[in-house]
C-alpha cells in the first residue's frame, strides 16, 4: 500500500493531481507514472508491489502460443483459481515492460482475453503474469514464446537509424 | 466505433468487446510523425457497480479486442463498458446480458 499512502501526502501537501483521486473505478493511467515507465519486469512489479517474493504457482495459468506468426496480434488467456486482488501482464521484450493490471472485486472471474502487440527483433518474448493474492503474496508464471522476425514494428525502427 | 457481446454461459456472463482505435504507441508515433494515443482503461459497470476494471499500457494491438467473465450477474441486466485513452475520449456502450 505504498502507492496509496504516498498518494494521501501529497494531496495533504496541497500539490493536486491532474483528476482527483477516484472513489470507484481506479484508473492507473493517472498516477503510478513509474510503473508504466518500467523498462525491465522486475522494475516494475517492484514499482507496482513493492519488495515482495514471487512465488511460483500452477494455479496461475498463463495461456498463449509457443510461436507467434504476427508480432503485432498475439492473443493471450489468462485464468486463475486464486483468490486475489489484482493481476498484471508484463513482457520483456518492448522498451516499457507492463502490458495491463486488472484490479478485482466481488464480481470478477480471473479469465480474461486479449490481444498483444511486441516488436519483432528476432528473439524469443517472455510473458510474466503476476497475481496478487488475497492473502498478501504474489504468484507468478511465465510464458515463452518465438515471435516471426518482420513486421511493422520492425520497419519503423529500421528506419529510425 | 466499438461492439460488445454479453451472454450468460453457466452462471457466468461471458462479455467480449472490440474497438476501432489506431493504439499508437510512443515508438510508431514518433515514427510516423503523430501523436501518440491509446485506450488506456477500460471499466465495465451493472447498475451502480464496478464489475470490471483494467488499466494498459501502449502494448494492445490495433483495434483491441478484449474478452473477460464476470459472475453475479444476470440475464437481462444492463452492462456498460467504457473505455478512455490517452487524450481524455471517452466512448461507451450499453448492451442487455442475452
Amino acid at each position: 500500500m505504498q502507492r496509496r499512502s504516498f498518494l494521501r501526502l501529497s494531496a495533504m501537501a496541497g500539490v493536486f493531481a491532474m483528476v482527483p483521486y477516484p472513489l470507484k473505478a481506479v484508473d492507473f493511467r493517472d498516477y503510478d507514472v513509474k510503473f508504466w515507465d518500467a523498462s525491465t519486469v522486475p522494475q516494475a512489479i517492484k514499482a507496482m508491489y513493492g519488495d515482495k517474493p514471487l512465488i511460483e504457482s500452477d494455479k496461475v495459468k498463463l495461456i498463449a502460443h509457443s510461436y507467434a506468426a504476427n508480432n503485432l496480434k498475439i492473443p493471450v488467456n489468462i485464468q486463475s483459481d486464486i483468490d486475489a486482488k489484482s493481476v498484471s501482464l508484463y513482457q520483456d521484450s518492448n522498451p516499457q515492460s507492463a502490458v495491463g493490471v486488472w484490479t478485482l472485486n466481488k464480481y470478477s472471474v480471473i479469465d480474461f482475453q486479449t490481444r498483444v502487440k511486441v516488436q519483432s527483433l528476432g528473439d524469443a518474448v517472455t510473458f510474466t503474469l503476476v497475481v496478487e493474492g488475497n492473502d498478501g503474496k504474489l504468484y507468478f508464471a511465465k510464458h515463452r514464446m518465438t515471435v516471426a522476425k518482420g513486421g511493422c514494428i520492425d520497419e519503423f525502427y529500421k528506419s529510425k537509424a | 466505433m466499438m461492439r460488445v457481446l454479453a451472454k450468460e454461459i453457466i452462471g457466468l456472463v461471458e462479455v467480449k468487446a472490440m474497438v476501432k482505435h489506431e493504439m499508437m504507441t510512443y515508438g510508431q508515433a514518433k515514427v510516423k510523425g503523430v501523436e501518440r494515443n491509446f485506450i488506456t482503461n477500460w471499466v465495465a459497470t451493472v447498475g451502480n457497480d464496478v464489475v470490471f476494471e483494467f488499466a494498459n499500457g501502449q502494448f494492445l494491438s490495433k483495434n483491441p479486442v478484449i474478452k473477460f467473465k464476470i459472475k453475479g450477474v444476470g440475464k437481462g441486466e444492463k452492462l456498460t463498458l467504457t473505455w478512455k485513452d490517452l487524450s481524455g475520449v471517452t466512448e461507451s456502450q450499453t448492451v442487455t446480458i442475452l
